[in-house]
This record gives structure tokens, C-alpha cells and sequence, in this order.
């Protein structure tokens, strides 16, 4: 017990009376690395316990609460008490945590009660945490007692499954062997949550219902038995959580066969086909015996068909569960039963499937068909979205098939192939769920697959929903039709007013009934826009429409919050860098928008340059080749004819004269000008020009050549006069790209240093000058 | 003898309506007729130029800057003579001042007679603009619009020898900024070369059931002027068979330029407009590189389609066009079937337009195949 920490001893008397303030203080103090100290066990650490426990044991809510937060911040901070006395915890918490349960309706009856059962449920899960890792506590503490914590768990779970799954979850996976004796209550448990009351829990709650489920089957229940022909076969660790997945998926397959009394299924080959080879796991050994009870569907209560979407719905993310959890074994998965799965929900659409002959043709019938059917397909998508992420590679040879069925989720207007942006108004949950599913398997996927024309009908449909929805747009339009009826009595026109309220404000201020979109929605529809320019070749129309709605809304957002948002960066970052079929890129415009942020990719498109250190780093020896090289280039560039003359090979220098002393680097632009310019021929030798001009030509081509290799080919091709060879390879340069313009250049040197060297100059007067590389540096920057 | 009436019944009396005269109109009755005239100042200089000569020093430019704005009414003159007069002076004027400022003024009050009736008048025309764009085309390429506006009311006049000297001025045009034409006025050129030519097309008319094919139905056909009652006498005469030759020509050119992605002009000078020397971060070579982005240009929103458009070429109008690809695709899919079997009975009559429709055939055949190996690139 140092000077700086408080006696143990008398924080143990305040832990009764503490509150508030006081009590967080104290427990921040408890952390303190003093107390960790074995003599201590024995005095005063022996009394706090106790004081502990007397907290603990106290028939008041509050102490209760008071000391299993102490017990928590001990024994995460504290070794010494964790490995002596988690025992003596772990029995007391339990014992409280019983008795709760056991009165559980009156235990929650009040917010009190119920923040202590939590706190005591966590602090419980959170002890078993702390002491998993070691060895010789685990065995000495843990062990025995588990076997009397699970069960309660198990049946608090029935009541507060939000609470306790979580924990249990992780003590099936960890603790698989102890939850042996008692897997199957909570299987029976579980079972009651899917069936009865699943659609009345939040999302979060329902995923941890089902990954409990997927992880009870990681216990072997009932051992197979085995056949006596295949008896040498050794069983799977997977056996049974398999067992488990077949048979959420062999459900479907029903489920589907029903839409086919909805659906007329026969009309299309293809739909039968994919029916048919739904996964259906009846063969030997395979208990198919679902524990779900038979749908009771009523075509006569039309609203009874909503409840094959929503077994759907279940099933999905049972088989996403099963799917997605880490095991502690490999699992075999059916990746193209899965994938036949997710085809059919997607291929069950309105537009393309006639209904059935017999069926009843009436409005509410029709409409929940409809609506169904969408429900369908979104589940379907759901079903790929969530699988994507964790198979993406294994799902790619599915993916022709799967990317074609997906496009039929977009309703189209009867008879052709426009989109109907009335019916897409109405599945946009749907739709955005296939932008975030696309936007991540865009960038893998290449450009071996050509999808036609799903990527133009999504970013129609993506840049429709960033439009803000009027909803009194049905009512304006129909606004001819409707004020056409003569003149009426004074009562009527009363009476009327009376029924209608009023709906002046609906015609005379349509812009306040719109709903705009969020910030969240745009970043969304931003990142499915940016990955399609990135990956995607999309024709120009679409091009165009992307790039006009990225510069309006960016202009009029950063007009309206001083900055441009995140994902409007991006997307106009994409646009520049991928131009498509532009003549010109938008450069200038994004520069303008994002001048007061900068932009580092702008920067260097825009004054290209050399790190610092490039230059220095160049070693002597290999210059002077170089230097050679590039202004033989120069010389080659310029020529006019295949047969070399002198005089128009000065052109080059000549031009470099004028362009010497004002280019630098970055003005590519003024280069080419001075190039373009016709330059009078002259009777001095090349030689010495290019000595004069040695220096300029090497700096201001060994920094062109490093950073923009383009450029120069650029100025290759505008010095160049119209001479075949010459565009060519001018052409293929630009194409190519850097490695190849070396390449073709070597080759050209190659075949200009013959005749150079036929004309007879010596090598003499090409001595190059020593060159100092920081005074030219100097000079260059100016 | 009326009895007489006291002041209130007075008030509702009416006057009594005689033959032959106009009813008598109420009392507070404001007569709205007016008279218009018009007068002509015929010698009088424009007002624009008024401002200019306030400078102290003219040089020899802005002299003959002068004098060329100062014809620019002349255009507009009824006689032909005078009008052809005019362009053939501009036309020699053109060298000097084909870099000037007033190249604009002077485009935009020679095109309109595009439409002109006179044929000298055209032909000086012509002449004049391939002049012009000799020495400067960004000037053309820069009234590209002006351009296009008049060649297609050109190309839809009910006098059938305007419509027949289309094909020409569509020729030059597309020699000097094949791109600018092809790219922003893509379906509204295919569509009036095919009224010159007087080949109906199946896609104008409205899908009703929305199958592609119209086989069943007997197509709305869109009729062209050049085949009016008034031109059939003259239709086999050797001027229109000429005519037609070179419409069918300039299609093919057309065609040609958007769709195989060609340059059009070797020139002498360094090739700035070649896709190959072509960067597409430096500063553009061509002007308004942003015109096709319309982001300044309000366009009609029609109210969640509610009403279907009249036919599906309508609907490509609002479309871009900037890639060869979608040129080529809309070619394929809307004009190809029309085109060959026009083109069919063209080569079997023979003569000039029969080896013009032959080369037409070709090109088609070639721009099949660009598309098919382009979409097994892509």
C-alpha cells in the first residue's frame, strides 16, 4: 500500500454508503495497480471481499447493483482477487441471479428491478469471460459451476432473449462440451422465438436468435447411425451443423412451389428448370422433419400470402447465420444450391411471369400478388448481399446467372424495357440493397462480364431516387380533369368543404410536401455511382447524366454548407480520373469546387512534379547514355524525312531555344505552342546548338520523362509532320502508356544511331559537360 | 306611340338589332385597332458599327471589318443577285479576315440561306463556307448549333430543291467538324437525311403494344416533301437523280464519321484534332467542351413518363450521343433494316446512285462488324 493509493480498508467502509459521484470515484481509484499485491490478501483485501459479499448478499436492489459493479472492475483490474476469490463471485452472483429468475415477472416489475437483472446477467457473462483464459482457474472455478449458470441462462432467455443469447452464444462456441447436457432445451427454446414471435424483436435480435440456433448445431446431438457400408467412412466434424443448414434450405423449395400456385411457371422453361433443381435434401440419412408448422395461406383472404414472405424472410437469415458464423471447423457449404435459391426468388417477377389462368382477377388479389413478389425478390437480394461479402470469390462462376436474374428485380413498363419509376418508387429498400450489394462485388468482378443492360437501368434508377419525392404529384396532374364540374349550390359547396379540409396548401404550396433525402442516402447512392464509373464502361448518355448531377449537387451543397461532402469528393474524383468518352475531363470544375480543401490527386495532375528526392538519387554513370539518348530522341522526333537532313533536324533545337529559358515542367501547354510555331531552318551545325542547350534539354526531359511521359509523346506527336511511321507509333505511345514509349523509343534511337553515325559526325563534339546537379536545380525551380 | 318609361325601366330597354348593320357594341366599348407601318432605310449602316468607328485610329482590319458588317443586311436583300452578290464578296474576303471577331456575325446571317430558293444563291453558299472553313474551321465548329438549326429546316422545307442541296452542305459540314455534328446533332441529321432521301422509317411510329417488330401493323410512315405531287414530275429528272447521289453520299459520310470514328482531314499542320494527340486533361482543342453536360439548361421533365412519347426515336432525342458505341448501336438498331432495303432497290436500278448505294451497303456491313467487335472487347 503505497503513499498514493487510497487504504484499501477504508474504502471498503465507504462502499456501503457511497453513491453517485463518490461510488465512480471509487472505482476509478479501485483500478489502481497498488492493490495488486499478494500480501494484501490475507488483511485488506480479505475485508473488502467481504464487504463485497455483504453488498451482495443485501436484500437491496441497489447494494446488489453497487456491488456487482465492484466485483467487475476488481477482478478485470485486479489478478490477485480474480484468481482467489472469482470463486467465492461467481457462487454469490449466481445465487442472486437464480433466485431473480425464478421470480422473474415480479422481478422486472419495476425499471429498477430490471436495470439489476441486467446488470447482474452481464456481470455474470462478463466474470465467466475473465476467467475463461486461465487455465487452473477455469478448471478449479469455472467448470463446475457452468453446468448450473446454463440453464438459467436458458430460461431467462425465453424472456429476455436481447439479454442473455449473446452470451450463450459465446459459451456454445467456447464452451461446447459443458453445453452438451443442455443444448436441447435451448434448441426447444429457440424453436418457440422462430415460430411464434420472431417479426416482433429488433433486427439485432433477431440475427442473435438465429446464429444461437445456427450454433447450437455445432454440438452432435444424436450420433448418426452409421450404415454398415459406409461405416468406414469417417464422420465430418461438420455433420451436423450441415444437417442443420440442409434443412433450413430444403424449406425453401416448398415455399417456392406455393408461388407456383400464384405463378404460372410452365410459361417459362427456364423457371421450371430452376424450381426443379432447388436444393431438396430428402435422401438416407437426413431427417427432414422441419420443426416449422404448415403455412395456412388463403386466396380468399388475400392478405394470407404475405405469410410466405415472411417464413422467407426467417429462413433467409437462418441460412445467413449458418453461413456467415466462424466455426471451429470447416463447413461444407452448398454454394450452387444457394445460388439456384437466390435465382428463383429473383426470378419471381410480375413483369415476367404471367399469373395462373384460374386465378381470381381482382384488385386486392392482384395488388398483394404484386407486392408479394417484390417481397420475394427482396429476399432474394438480401440473401446475395449478405453472402457476397463472405464468398464473393466462390460465388463468381455463379454470377452470369445471378447478375442476369438480379436485373429483373427493376420493374419495367409492360411490354418494353423503359423503366417504370412509379412501380421503383415502391421497392426502394430493395433497390438500395442491390447498390450496396453491386458496389461491392463491382470492383471484383472485371470486365470479363458484359451485363448488359442492368448498369444503365440502375443509374437511371439511382439518379431518380436522388431527386426529392413530391408526393402531391398525382394530385397536380390530375388537376384538369377533376375542376371541370359546374358550379354548385352553397350547401354543397359547404358540405364539401367540410369533408375535404383543407386542401388549398396542397396545390398552392406543392414544394412543402416533398420529402428530400438525406445525407445518408446520397453518400449511399454516391458509392454505388462512383464504383460503376470506376469499373464499369457505361454508355455516354448515362455518363453525362452521372457527371451533371455530381456538379450540380456538389455546387449547389458546398454553396449551401461551405464544403463539399465526402462522398461528392469521391465521386467527382472518379469522374475525372475515368473520363470515359469525354473529349474533356471536368477537371477545371472539380479543381473550382474543391478549391478551398485541395485535393492531393488534383494537385498532381495539375502541376506534376518530382519528389525531391528522385534527382539526387540519379547515379553519375548512367547520364551521359541517357542525356545521348534523349537528344538523339530529340533529333529523331523532328525529322521530317526517313532520309535524315541536317537542316530540319534543327528545327527541334531551334524550337527548344525559344522554349529553353521559359519552360518548366509544368507547362506542358506552352511547350507545345512554341512547338507548333513554323521554325526557319538553319545552316549551323546540330552540334553545337545542342551543346548550348544541353542542360535545359536533360533537366527539363529527365523530369518530364519520370512524371509525364505522356507529355513528351504529346510533343513527339505535335512536332511530328504527317509521316506514317512516326503516327503510329506516336499513337501506340499514348496507348501504351510508359514502358512501351521507352521501348519504341530505344527502337527508334536504335535505328537513328546507324544513320547518325553514317553521316559521319564524331562522337566528339557530343561530350557531354559535367553537370551540377544542384545549381541547375536552382535554376530549374525559378 | 311608346309609352314612356321611367328611368329604371330605362336601363333594361334594348336597342333594337337592324339588317344589315353590325350590332351596336356596349357603351364602355374601347376601340383597340391600331395602325402599323413599316419603314426601310435602306442606305443606312447598321448600329453596331457606330460604336466602332468612335476610335481614334482604324487600321486596315477593322476597315474591312467594317465594310464586311456593314453588308451584312444585304443578305436579306430580295434579289438574288444581290444576295449571291454578297457571298461571293465574303467569300474573297474570307483570308483576311477568317480570324476576326466578326466571322460569327457574318455565319449567322449567311446561314439562314440555307433554306434560300435561289440556287446560285446555295451554291455560293457553299462555296463560301468551304472557304471559310479552309482558313479557320473553329469558327464553324463554334456556330456548329446555327449550323444544324438550318440544315435540318433545310432538310424539312417544302421546296424539294432546297431539300435536295442538304446533302452537300451536310458534306462540308462534316468535313471540317465531323465531330461537333456527329456528337450533339446525331439522331436529328440521320432522321432528315432520310426525309431528303425520301426513305420512310419504321421506327417513327408510336409502340402501342411495345413489340419491337411492326410487322403486324401497317407503320405510320414519315412522309418526306421531297415526294410531293408537286416534285413527282420532276422526280427522274437528271438533276434529282444527281441530287440523290450525293444525299445518299453525305449519308454515308455521315454515317462514316460517327460511327467508324475516322479522322476526317489530313491535315498539313500538326494533327491537333486526332483522338491520338489528343489529352484529355489539357486544355481542350475543341470549344464549349461542356456544352453536352447542359448543366445550365433547364430541360422539360416530363412527369414520371405519364404520357408516352410519340415514337421511340422521339425519345433519343434527349439523349447524348459522345460515344461511337451508342451511335453505332442506335444505327444498328433503328436505321439498319430501313437503310438496306432502300439500299436494295437503289443498286439494282444502277446508275450513280446505285454505286453510291453500294458503298452505303458496305459501310453498314463494316459498321456491323466495328459493333460486334467492340461489344467482344467490352
Amino acid at each position: 500500500m503505497g503513499a498514493d493509493s487510497i487504504p484499501v480498508s477504508k474504502i471498503a467502509n465507504l462502499l456501503e454508503s457511497t453513491s453517485g459521484y463518490e461510488f465512480q470515484a471509487v472505482l476509478q481509484s479501485l483500478t489502481d495497480a497498488q492493490y495488486v499485491n499478494q500480501q494484501l490478501l490475507k488483511s485488506e483485501l480479505f475485508i473488502l471481499v467481504n464487504r463485497v459479499l455483504k453488498l451482495l448478499r443485501s436484500g437491496d436492489d441497489y447494494l446488489l447493483w453497487k456491488g456487482c459493479n465492484v466485483i467487475l472492475v476488481l477482478c478485470a483490474y485486479n489478478p490477485v482477487i480474480l484468481c482467489a476469490h472469482a470463486d467465492v463471485f461467481l457462487k454469490e452472483l449466481y445465487l442472486k441471479l437464480e433466485k431473480k429468475v425464478e421470480y422473474y415477472s415480479s422481478s422486472v416489475s419495476s425499471e429498477q428491478g430490471r436495470i439489476v437483472l441486467t446488470n447482474l446477467v452481464h456481470t455474470v457473462g462478463y466474470l465467466i469471460d475473465l476467467i475463461r483464459g486461465k487455465p487452473a482457474v477455469t478448471r478449479e472455478v469455472l467448470t463446475p459451476k457452468l453446468s448450473a449458470i446454463i440453464p438459467t441462462f436458458i430460461k431467462l432467455s425465453q424472456y429476455e432473449p436481447r439479454l442473455c443469447l449473446p452470451f450463450l452464444k459465446k459459451l456454445l462456441y467456447k464452451n461446447t462440451n459443458t453445453f452438451r447436457p443442455f443444448v436441447n432445451k435451448l434448441y426447444n427454446v429457440l424453436v418457440i422465438l422462430l415460430t411464434k414471435d420472431y417479426q416482433s424483436f429488433d433486427v439485432a435480435t433477431k440475427r442473435l436468435i438465429c446464429d444461437t440456433f445456427a450454433y447450437t448445431h455445432l454440438i452432435k446431438l444424436n450420433p448418426q447411425t452409421k450404415n454398415s457400408s459406409s461405416g468406414h467412412h469417417s464422420v465430418r466434424k461438420d455433420e451436423q451443423y450441415r444437417h442443420g443448414l440442409l434443412l433450413v434450405l430444403s424449406q425453401i423449395r416448398p415455399l417456392i412451389t406455393l408461388c407456383g400456385e400464384l405463378f404460372d411457371f410452365s410459361a417459362d422453361f427456364e423457371m421450371e428448370r430452376l424450381v426443379a433443381s432447388l436444393p431438396d435434401y430428402q435422401g438416407e440419412n437426413f431427417n427432414s422433419v422441419g420443426f416449422f408448422e404448415a403455412l395456412d395461406v388463403d386466396m380468399n383472404k388475400p392478405f394470407t400470402l404475405w405469410r410466405i414472405s415472411e417464413r422467407l424472410d426467417v429462413l433467409n437469415n437462418l441460412i445467413i447465420s449458418f453461413c456467415s458464423l466462424a466455426t471451429p471447423f470447416a463447413i461444407r457449404v452448398p454454394i450452387g444450391g444457394i445460388s439456384k435459391v437466390i435465382q428463383a426468388l429473383l426470378n419471381l417477377s410480375v413483369d415476367y411471369l404471367p399469373l395462373k389462368r384460374g386465378l381470381r382477377r381482382d384488385a386486392e388479389l392482384l395488388s398483394v400478388i404484386e407486392n408479394l413478389s417484390s417481397k420475394m425478390q427482396h429476399e432474394g437480394v438480401k440473401l446475395f448481399q449478405n453472402l457476397a461479402p463472405i464468398y464473393g470469390r466462390c460465388l463468381i462462376p455463379f454470377y452470369p446467372e445471378l447478375l442476369g436474374s438480379l436485373e429483373l428485380i427493376v420493374p419495367t413498363r409492360k411490354g418494353s424495357t423503359n423503366v417504370d419509376f412509379q412501380r421503383v418508387k415502391k421497392i426502394r429498400p430493395a433497390l438500395k440493397d442491390v447498390f450496396e450489394l453491386l458496389s461491392h462485388i463491382l470492383p471484383a468482378m472485371g470486365r470479363f462480364f458484359d451485363d448488359g443492360s442492368l448498369a444503365p437501368k440502375l443509374v437511371d434508377v439511382a439518379l431518380h431516387f436522388t431527386k426529392s419525392m413530391n408526393l402531391t404529384l398525382s394530385l397536380l396532374s390530375g388537376i384538369d380533369q377533376s375542376d371541370k364540374k359546374g358550379g354548385s349550390n352553397k350547401k354543397d359547396k359547404k358540405s364539401n368543404k367540410r369533408l375535404t379540409g383543407s386542401m388549398s396548401d396542397v396545390f398552392s404550396h406543392p414544394e412543402a410536401f416533398t420529402i428530400e433525402n438525406s445525407f445518408e442516402f446520397y453518400a449511399f447512392i454516391n458509392e454505388f455511382l462512383t464504383t460503376m464509373i470506376r469499373h464499369k464502361s457505361i454508355p455516354s448518355n448515362h455518363h453525362v447524366k452521372i457527371t451533371r448531377y455530381a456538379i450540380q449537387n456538389a455546387t449547389v451543397l458546398n454553396e449551401q454548407l461551405n464544403y463539399v461532402p465526402a462522398s461528392f469528393r469521391d465521386l467527382l474524383r472518379a469522374l475525372v480520373l475515368c473520363p470515359g468518352s469525354e473529349r474533356c475531363s471536368i477537371l477545371p470544375m472539380a479543381v473550382s469546387l474543391l478549391k478551398k480543401t485541395g485535393d492531393e490527386l488534383y494537385g498532381v495532375i495539375c502541376n506534376p512534379r518530382l519528389p525531391l528526392g528522385v534527382v539526387h538519387s540519379i547515379a553519375p554513370a548512367q547520364l551521359p547514355e541517357y542525356a545521348e539518348d534523349q537528344s538523339l530522341e530529340d533529333n529523331n522526333a523532328s525529322s521530317t524525312n526517313e532520309s535524315l537532313s541536317l537542316e530540319e533536324t534543327t528545327e527541334v533545337p531551334a524550337t527548344e531555344q525559344n522554349g529553353g529559358p521559359d519552360a518548366t515542367p509544368a507547362t506542358s501547354h506552352s511547350q507545345c505552342e512554341i512547338i507548333e510555331t513554323h521554325v526557319e531552318t538553319q545552316e549551323e551545325s546540330i552540334e553545337n546548338e545542342l551543346s548550348k542547350h544541353r542542360d535545359k534539354i536533360f533537366k527539363r526531359r529527365s523530369s518530364d520523362a519520370d512524371i509525364k511521359t505522356e507529355e513528351v509523346s504529346v510533343k513527339v506527336a505535335k512536332v511530328a509532320r504527317d509521316y506514317d511511321v512516326l503516327e503510329e507509333i506516336v499513337s501506340e505511345q499514348i496507348d501504351n502508356g510508359a514502358e512501351d514509349t521507352i521501348a519504341e523509343r530505344a527502337v527508334f534511337v536504335e535505328q537513328q544511331t546507324e544513320r547518325r553515325e553514317a553521316d559521319g559526325d564524331s562522337d566528339s563534339d557530343f561530350e557531354i559537360p559535367e553537370i551540377v546537379l544542384e545549381e541547375d536545380d536552382g535554376e530549374d525551380e525559378e | 306611340m311608346a309609352k314612356k318609361k321611367t328611368l329604371k325601366q330605362q336601363d333594361f330597354q334594348k336597342k333594337k338589332l337592324k339588317v344589315g348593320k353590325a350590332k351596336q357594341g356596349p357603351s364602355n366599348l374601347t376601340d383597340t385597332s391600331f395602325v402599323a407601318k413599316t419603314i426601310l432605310l435602306p442606305n443606312q449602316t447598321k448600329l453596331s458599327s457606330a460604336e466602332r468607328s468612335s476610335g481614334t485610329r482604324k487600321s486596315g482590319q477593322q476597315e474591312l471589318e467594317q465594310s464586311v458588317i456593314k453588308r451584312l443586311s444585304l443578305c436579306k436583300h430580295h434579289s438574288a443577285i444581290t444576295r449571291k452578290e454578297t457571298l461571293v464578296h465574303f467569300k474573297q474576303q474570307v483570308p483576311k479576315i477568317a480570324h476576326s471577331g466578326c466571322m460569327t456575325q457574318i455565319m449567322h446571317a449567311c446561314y439562314p440561306m440555307m433554306c434560300d430558293d435561289d440556287r446560285q444563291v446555295r451554291e455560293a453558299l457553299l462555296e463560301m463556307i468551304d472557304e471559310v472553313g479552309q482558313y479557320n474551321c473553329d469558327v464553324l465548329r463554334l456556330n456548329c448549333r446555327a449550323f444544324v438549326l438550318f440544315l435540318s429546316s433545310a432538310m424539312t422545307h417544302i421546296l424539294s430543291p432546297v431539300q435536295r442541296d442538304c446533302g452537300k452542305f451536310l458534306a462540308c459540314g462534316l468535313k471540317y467538324f465531323a465531330d461537333e455534328l456527329t456528337r450533339n446533332s446525331w439522331i436529328k441529321l440521320l432522321r432528315g437525311m432520310f426525309g431528303v432521301l425520301g426513305w420512310p422509317l419504321k421506327a417513327e411510329s408510336p409502340e402501342r403494344n411495345g413489340n419491337g417488330n411492326n410487322g403486324n401493323r401497317q407503320p405510320k410512315k414519315s412522309v418526306s416533301m421531297a415526294i410531293s405531287s408537286a416534285s413527282v414530275v420532276n422526280m427522274n429528272s437528271a438533276r434529282a437523280k444527281h441530287a440523290r447521289a450525293i444525299n445518299i453520299d453525305a449519308l454515308h459520310l455521315l454515317i462514316k464519321c460517327g460511327c467508324l470514328e475516322l479522322v476526317m482531314r489530313d491535315d498539313p499542320q500538326p494533327d491537333e484534332h486526332s483522338a491520338a494527340a489528343h489529352n484529355k486533361y489539357l486544355i481542350p482543342e475543341c470549344p464549349q467542351p461542356y456544352e453536352h453536360l447542359k448543366i445550365f439548361a433547364r430541360e422539360i421533365q416530363d412527369l414520371d413518363d405519364i404520357n408516352q412519347s410519340a415514337s421511340s426515336l422521339q425519345d433519343l432525342v434527349s439523349v447524348s450521343f459522345q460515344d461511337a458505341s451508342s451511335r453505332r448501336k442506335v444505327v444498328l438498331h433503328y436505321f439498319y433494316d430501313d437503310i438496306m432495303s432502300q439500299v436494295a432497290t437503289l443498286i439494282a436500278d444502277g446508275g450513280e446512285s446505285g454505286k453510291s448505294a453500294n458503298s452505303l451497303k458496305l459501310l453498314m456491313d463494316e459498321v456491323q462488324v466495328r459493333e460486334s467487335e467492340s461489344e467482344q472487347q467490352v
